[in-house]
């Protein structure tokens, strides 16, 4: 899974985002960030969705093996647009039973539940539909277009 | 179990978490990205379903999670 799509700030985190450059609020804490896995189809995935328990979410279940992986991204680069990107690469699972066909990559800022909130979503530039005892990887970002979950403003 | 605790995978029949769930030998890359027998974990938190997460290291160096079926958990983990 390398190829992927540039990232977009869902309702939460353009909420954070523009509250805290324009000065109205202090930015959140420094804390981690974890990489979700979605089955909503392409075009279904709601960017208004505020937490993973959002009915476009369909995040995969855990009774797979599956579980979110630490998002570790770098900091926003120097340039414009600015970009944000995984600087390792992320690996999922090994499935305990077939999770079903992934086609979205969503940020939020829990390990696990429903409570978490949604940050950003990455398309996947094609689905990926892991076997029993298969884990999925998807490559460290680089800072370019299509390498990694890169998310730019 | 309290978050941090550290656990060794300890199945008595020596196959990795992946490897248990399919029954057979994985491919060669996905033997390489499995959760092996003898990996040292450190449990994280029980997600909303009850199944334990924990954290770990594979082959490569890269940080992992991976939530663990509760029997499996049970029977499969020891406390370092």
């Amino acid at each position: 899974m390398t190829l992927l799509s540039a990232g977009q700030l869902m309702q939460y985190g353009e909420k954070q985002a523009l509250e805290a450059v324009f000065r109205k609020t202090q930015s959140p804490a420094v804390g981690a960030t974890y990489m979700a896995l979605s089955t909503t189809g392409v075009g279904a995935l709601q960017s208004t969705e505020l937490t993973m328990a959002g009915a476009t979410i369909n995040e995969y279940a855990t009774a797979s093996g599956y579980a979110r992986q630490s998002y570790g991204p770098s900091l926003g680069t120097s340039a414009s647009p600015s970009v944000i990107y995984n600087s390792a690469q992320l690996t999922w699972g090994p499935f305990t039973s077939a999770p079903g066909t992934c086609q979205w990559g969503i940020c939020c800022d829990a390990a696990s539940g429903t409570s978490a909130n949604c940050i950003a979503a990455f398309l996947l530039a094609s689905s990926r539909t892991p076997a029993i005892g298969d884990s999925l990887q998807a490559a460290a970002g680089t800072g370019s277009a299509g390498v990694g979950f890169l998310c730019q403003v | 179990m309290n978050k941090g605790d550290e656990l060794l995978h300890d199945n008595p029949s020596g196959m990795g978490y992946g490897q248990a769930a399919r029954g057979e030998e994985l491919t060669a890359e996905m033997t390489k990205l499995d959760l092996k027998n003898g990996t040292a974990v450190r449990y994280l938190e029980d997600d909303d379903e009850g199944w334990p997460l924990v954290e770990w290291v594979d082959d490569f160096g890269i940080d992992r999670i991976t939530a663990i079926e509760p029997a499996y958990f049970a029977a499969n983990f020891t406390p370092v």
